[in-house]
């Protein structure tokens, strides 16, 4: 279980409260909000082997998305494709309890796939989030993203790891209703960084920034 | 700037990969039975060639998985993608003065 009196957002410093709004305005075009502490946990596996396909279905709720998908599980859960043989299962923060359930689940899985490589691990520390919403969110990541993040090459439900603005970014967009939303999933050490870039590329947009949910 | 197609994610900017250098170049079996000469030339000699070069890129910045390219280097066009471990696809030679 993390610390969680003692803990603090990598991006604190910003006084973030002290800007932010409830709801973006008329001649706001695009929001940022700061989503600290979520859960994410890393699963490798053999994504062919049927018996690790079904555990993980059991434990999280859904199968294993495609490659560059993202499909949501159990409760707030969702289950994001990194490669090959690697996915993340992103939950709202404080949500520990997920990863014993998971060691002991796979631990179970691990003896029965005996010689293949089946891995838990707990990285929520590893990834701070921002989330990126409004109408011109894909005008504003690329201007600094490679990916094409036209809605006919990355319709909601895509996730990717690539770049914004030269820093390591997990891209996983998820629509709200009637609202493009992107969740940047950024090593605690770039996000103050990205946050300052974004800020400054979204200034053209018409930036608000949110509070925390 | 390339697109290199990622053989798990797709079509990608050169932005997110690294360059491996020559694909193909075997481990000595028996690194103690070599000389300074032939373990420099293992470490560090790799072709130049202008025309079809095979050679290893990673998706460094993206699913971070490895694999082989073949590309003219001249054109820079990319002939083939095949996974690490696969044999180098038969292509044609590109004689370029
Ligand atoms: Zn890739």
């Amino acid at each position: 279980m993390p610390n969680t009196h003692l803990r603090r957002s990598p991006l604190a410093q910003l006084g973030l409260g002290a800007l932010a709004t409830n709801a973006r305005g008329p001649e706001q075009n695009v929001a940022l909000r700061s989503i600290p502490f979520q859960t994410a946990i890393n699963l490798r596996g053999p994504a062919k082997d049927d018996r690790f396909a079904r555990a993980v279905e059991e434990i999280v709720g859904t199968p294993l998305p495609a490659a560059c998908r993202a499909l949501p599980g159990k409760g707030d859960l969702r289950l994001l494709w990194l490669g090959p043989d690697e996915w993340l299962a992103v939950a709202p923060p404080d949500q520990a309890h997920l990863i014993g359930v998971m060691e002991s689940a796979f631990g179970v899985l691990e003896r029965a796939l005996s010689g293949q490589h089946v891995a838990v691990n707990d990285v929520n520390d590893n990834y701070t989030t921002i989330e990126v919403s409004g109408p011109r969110s894909i005008d504003l990541l690329s201007k600094g993203c490679p990916l094409d993040l036209h809605p006919s090459a990355f319709p909601s439900g895509s996730c990717a790891q690539s770049l914004v603005a030269k820093a390591e970014v997990i891209l996983d967009r998820d629509d709200k209703p009637s609202e493009l939303r992107f969740r940047l999933m950024v090593r605690p050490s770039f996000a103050e960084y990205l946050w300052a870039w974004l800020s400054d590329a979204g200034q053209e947009y018409g930036l608000s920034v949110l509070t925390s949910p | 700037m390339l697109l290199i197609e990622c053989p798990y994610c797709g079509p990608r900017s050169e932005e997110e990969f690294s360059y491996g250098g020559e694909a193909h170049i075997l481990r000595p079996a028996d690194p103690d039975a070599l000389n300074d000469e032939q373990w420099a030339d293992y470490l560090f000699m790799q072709g130049n060639k202008k025309g079809v070069f095979y050679e290893r890129w990673v998706h460094s910045h993206g699913c971070r998985r490895w694999f082989n390219v073949a590309r003219d280097t001249l054109t820079y066009e990319i002939l083939a993608i095949y996974p690490m471990g696969a044999a180098p696809p038969k292509l044609d030679e590109r004689h370029y003065v």
